[in-house]
């Protein structure tokens, strides 16, 4: 076989790199959509952290008494 | 013996077509590498920015947790101006400071009595203060920081102290 250069050998692998750059580059953008929910994530914790601490109150518990017929 | 051999070839328009097909490919590629560059850059800011705000939002209200004001306190006495903020009765010893400083977009926070600081950063825009509820005695500590370049991503952290005055 003296064909030499094989156009379409050459074409189909360019396609095949190709579409491994484009899997290559889709997982990158994946990866920033992730990070991005993970910081917006964390700013929702903070401010979940942020209710709760203003709506707690010190509370003190009532004596409790010891004797049985106190309701009475 | 019988060989294979196409004389024949592509024709020029197939060549054509071949090449305006590889050259959409190529530009398409090109744009998506160019991109993906700013996506790296943005993934490693995102990243680092939520851990800096977790690692500083716990580490706030672990410390500001430490302060204990009596209860029969009326008005406790700070100290500091717009750059600092040293607040008494850390640990419920009237001496030892919770101390928050700025320097250089970095926010230090540590204990007057140690001299030990632990820095946060860097961050935009810092500002911290003493967190009053409805009345004047204080609750906490109130701290902002901008996460964002722009600074529009503002956080506000709000720190309960370990004991309030009545």
């Amino acid at each position: 076989m003296t064909k030499g250069f094989v156009l379409i050998d050459v074409l189909s692998a360019l396609l095949i790199a190709a579409v491994a750059i484009l899997l290559t580059l889709s997982s990158i953008a994946l990866a920033a959509r992730t990070a991005k929910l993970a910081k917006d994530r964390a700013i929702q914790l903070v401010s979940t952290r942020n209710e709760n601490v203003n709506k707690r109150e010190t509370v003190f518990s009532p004596e409790k008494p010891e004797d049985e017929n106190f309701k009475k | 013996m019988k060989t294979l051999k196409n004389e024949g070839g592509f024709t020029f328009i197939e060549i054509l077509v071949s090449m305006v097909l590889l050259s959409v490919l190529g530009i398409t590629i090109w744009a998506g590498l160019i991109n993906s560059q700013g996506l790296i850059r943005k993934i490693i800011s995102e990243a680092s920015t939520s851990a800096k705000i977790l690692q500083l939002d716990n580490f706030v209200r672990q410390y500001a947790y430490k302060v204990k004001i009596p209860f029969w306190e009326g008005k406790i006495k700070t100290e500091g101006g717009k750059s600092s903020l040293a607040i008494p009765y850390l640990n419920a010893e009237c001496e030892d400071m919770l101390m928050f400083k700025t320097s250089e977009s970095m926010l230090l926070i540590g204990s007057k009595k140690t001299g030990q600081f632990n820095a946060f950063g860097p961050f935009d825009d810092i500002s911290f203060q003493l967190w009053e509820g409805d009345g004047e005695k204080p609750l906490g500590i109130k701290l902002s920081i901008s996460t964002g370049k722009k600074g529009n991503d503002q956080l506000i952290i709000y720190a309960r102290f370990g004991g309030n005055p009545l």
